[in-house]
């Protein structure tokens, strides 16, 4: 049999190598942001093409120009203002009211058995239930007005943050407590130096769902009480047929949603600095 | 290409520069290796000189920046060459079966035969009864023969064998050094074997190639004349072995003491030391 | 027996018991907190005439499809970004500004498009656990160890090989926990969207009970939506076992 030979070039580590293209577009940055520009703007061309050539209707889908008009205007005389500051504030009422209490609630399940047997039965048999349909119960007890959305948003963040403290409490490996029983570490000093650093990277995961959950909420609330915020405005500019005005709320939810993410970020960054960024 | 007589492998001239933030680094140059058909080669050399890079680069896993590597096919019904990884490489998902397994189901081998293959390196490699067994389920010295067994069962022409034992304890290391030994003796794979264990290049290879540390380039060469078939065990004791590595760690030491991380890294030299 | 043991099984009878205690002593008003005897009697006559049953039967049905279709998409789409750098690229942008928004913002939208019919509900169930899935799947595929895609290549596996031996069965945690978030939040939204632009499902009970002020129904709505959470997530975690038989339990 005749031998053959491979010279060794052929293959590539990875498939996102063997995707990579030569020439100027090598370049990884260059070609990510090409790539980027060349998706938002097909994006926009599309929309600017059904819309200003009239093949969809703009009563349902206005055209940019329609839209950054709207936003300009609604920035303007301070409608938009005037109700993101009320979702801002019943927002972040709530989710400080719901974070705190589950911080509270769920270090005390963690690091007290007796806590953690008292609350616990209570707390699972209620955690499955979607928070948002306590609605109209909380208005029959606070009655209608800030309170309910204020409760709604706080209940809703307050139930993701004991699940995860105490799976992060939980998880603290063993070797740990025996560090700490050799070198005669009072249990409040443990608490204080391993306990909370430790559970500190999944706490924060938990608040950042607990927000994202929070802006979901709150715009629902405040479509099915009415009366102010970007929730009710976003019904109410459908109802008057003001669609662009809608839109223009959507740009301010995303931003503001986008912001939150970017903030919490760089929180955990902040206080986080020893885990490795994913 | 043309490669001359019996050898296998033919690594020319061989080099490597990394492109970092604060510019290019060169982890190999001038590499310039060959193996005979079924010659065990090991390849030592101080942690960070590139050793790793050269193997990943016969097997395709990495570009050279400079030379080639020719591989000689003799069996288009075989694969090449196969990787053996540590083992975290062992896949999750799948059983101890399904990983030894794998490379035959890529290459299409019909059930039937891949379930006889796979029952021979179960057996061999002493993982019976675990054949349903996922990897969490394993020690770390299992889930090495396991990946031991994924490479042997693909029935390669050359196998590429990334330091496979450094993460195990020294009695699993030494069962595992006679299986593999085994192995290679009944079917005369060409291997490439890397490590930073002088004990290990010497109770293994037919060769032992040293490197220097960075840029990695091949410092000397040593023919281990011990007769084959070894036992590892008794190898411990033979003088002529004793000798071998008093000998290698003369020629290494020189690479290890520029760097003293190394030291205390190198398994291999501490052993030496004792 | 070990003192948390007794506290764990007193704690929530002594509270039903205060609260069934009071309620007979009119110590508080039942029209607001009605005992527990009346709701579970409540929830016998809900059952047996069938109008708990059909409404809970809407909003599972609505949520079933929209799942569906969203998370199928999710996965699909996540799988495919996770492979190819380009389509993040390419999408990623549009992805990141539109993943922000609540996506319960967007049902005047849908109303607009098609009407209160159920379109306009499902659709935005689906919408919702898309972009969920999506994000999951995507982390999932990325977050796939190198050694294996090294493992794989070295065997010589063909891409639609890796993508069945390796990025589907090495993203499936990520894309389970995806699927399970999504439907935790699909819950919030068809209550949500019942409760808004519905007269049926168990959403339009609550918000019925409440204009009739008849809060002992309102609260039987509420226990059984809080069933259907709890067996679904014990659903969820028995599917998973089954699916990711590799994984190790943690309690």
């Amino acid at each position: 049999m005749t031998p053959t030979f491979i010279v060794s070039h052929g293959h590539y580590a990875t498939l996102e190598e063997a995707l990579r293209p030569r020439g100027w577009l090598r370049q990884d940055w260059t070609r990510q942001a090409a790539l980027g520009i060349v998706g938002v703007g097909a994006f926009f061309t599309v929309w600017s093409l059904l819309t200003y050539l009239g093949l969809i209707d703009r009563k349902l889908l206005p055209t940019p120009h329609a839209i950054a008009v709207a936003f300009g205007g609604s920035i303007g005389d301070g409608t938009l203002a005037r109700e993101l500051g009320h979702t801002l504030s019943r927002v972040l009422t709530g989710f400080a009211l719901g974070t705190s209490a589950g911080l509270v609630v769920g270090f005390a399940m963690a690091l007290s058995r007796h806590a953690k047997a008292v609350i616990y039965p209570v707390f699972m048999a209620t955690f499955p239930l979607p928070k948002i349909a306590l609605l109209p119960l909380s208005m029959v007890y606070l009655g209608v007005g800030e309170a309910p959305i204020v409760a709604v948003v706080a209940l809703s963040a307050f139930y993701l943050l004991p699940v995860n403290v105490m799976a992060a409490i939980g998880n603290i490996d063993k070797v740990y407590h025996d560090v700490a029983q050799n070198l005669n570490v009072t249990p409040s000093l443990f608490r204080r130096s391993v306990a909370f650093p430790y559970a500190l990277p999944m706490v924060l995961a938990a608040i950042r769902s607990a927000w994202a959950i929070s802006l979901i909420v709150v715009i629902a609330a405040e479509m099915l009480v009415g009366g102010s915020g970007l929730g009710f405005l976003i019904w109410q500019s459908v109802q008057a047929g003001e669609i662009e005005v809608m839109f223009s709320s959507f740009v301010t939810i995303g931003i503001l949603g986008y912001g939150s993410h970017l903030l919490i970020d760089g929180l955990t960054r902040l206080l986080v600095p020893w885990q490795v960024n994913v | 290409m043309q490669l001359s007589g019996d050898v296998k492998i033919s690594v020319n001239n061989v080099g490597k520069v990394f492109g970092r933030r604060d510019g290019p680094v060169s982890v190999l140059q001038g590499i310039d290796l060959e193996a005979r058909d079924g010659e065990f080669v090991c390849i030592i050399g101080p942690s960070g000189c590139g050793k790793t890079t050269l193997l990943r680069i016969c097997a395709g896993l990495e570009r050279a920046s400079t030379g080639t590597v020719s591989l000689r096919r003799d069996d288009e019904s075989r694969p090449s060459n196969t990787m053996v990884f540590q083992e975290q490489s062992v896949f999750p998902w799948k059983t101890v079966r399904g990983n030894i397994e794998y490379g035959l189901l890529v290459r299409g081998v019909p059930k039937s035969e891949r379930r006889r293959i796979s029952d021979l390196y179960i057996e061999q490699l002493g993982l019976g009864g675990f054949d349903r067994s996922y990897p969490h389920q394993l020690s770390g010295g299992m889930k090495q023969r396991v990946s031991i067994g994924r490479a042997f069962a693909n029935d390669p022409e050359i196998l590429l064998m990334d330091e496979p034992f450094a993460n195990l304890d020294e009695q699993t290391r030494m069962v595992l050094q006679e299986v593999l030994l085994g192995t290679w003796q009944d079917t005369g794979k060409t291997v490439l074997f890397i490590t930073h264990s002088l004990d290990e290049a010497i109770a293994l290879g037919d060769r032992v190639v040293v490197m220097s540390s960075r840029p990695g380039e091949i410092k000397a060469e040593f023919r281990v004349d011990l007769p084959r078939p070894r036992s590892i065990l008794s190898l411990k004791s033979d003088s002529r072995f004793l000798g071998l590595v008093g000998q290698l760690w003369d020629t290494l030491r020189d690479e290890v003491t520029g760097l003293a991380e190394v030291v205390d890294t190198s398994r291999g030299g501490q052993e030496a030391i004792r | 027996m070990r003192s948390e043991t007794i506290l764990a099984v007193a704690s929530p009878l002594a509270l039903l018991a205060i609260w069934q205690g009071v309620a007979v002593a009119h110590l508080i008003d039942t029209r607001f907190l009605p005992p527990p005897s009346q709701l579970l009697g409540e929830l016998r006559d809900g059952l047996t005439s069938g109008q708990l049953v059909r409404d809970a039967a809407w909003s599972l049905g609505r949520i079933a499809v929209g799942f569906a279709v969203g998370a199928t998409a999710g996965v699909i789409v996540g799988a495919l970004a996770g492979l190819s750098k380009t389509f993040r690229a390419l999408f990623g942008p549009l992805f990141a500004a539109m993943y922000p928004i609540p996506k319960t913002a967007l049902l005047p939208l849908l109303v607009l498009v098609f009407g209160y019919s159920e379109a306009s509900k499902v659709s935005l169930i689906a919408i919702s656990s898309f972009f969920l899935v999506h994000v999951n799947t995507m982390h999932g595929v990325m977050t796939i160890p190198q050694v294996f895609i090294e493992v794989a290549r070295d065997c010589g596996a063909s891409r639609t090989q890796f993508i069945r031996t390796v990025a589907i069965p090495g993203a499936l945690p990520y894309i389970m926990a995806g699927l399970r978030l999504a439907w935790t939040v699909e819950l919030i939204v068809i209550v949500f969207v019942e409760m808004t632009a519905a007269t049926n499902g168990l959403g339009a009970y609550i918000m019925a009970s409440w204009r009739l002020f008849e809060v002992d129904r309102m609260m039987v709505g509420l226990l059984l939506l809080a069933f259907i959470g709890l067996v679904s997530n014990l659903l969820f975690d028995l599917l998973i076992r089954r699916l990711i038989p590799w994984k190790e339990q943690c309690s």
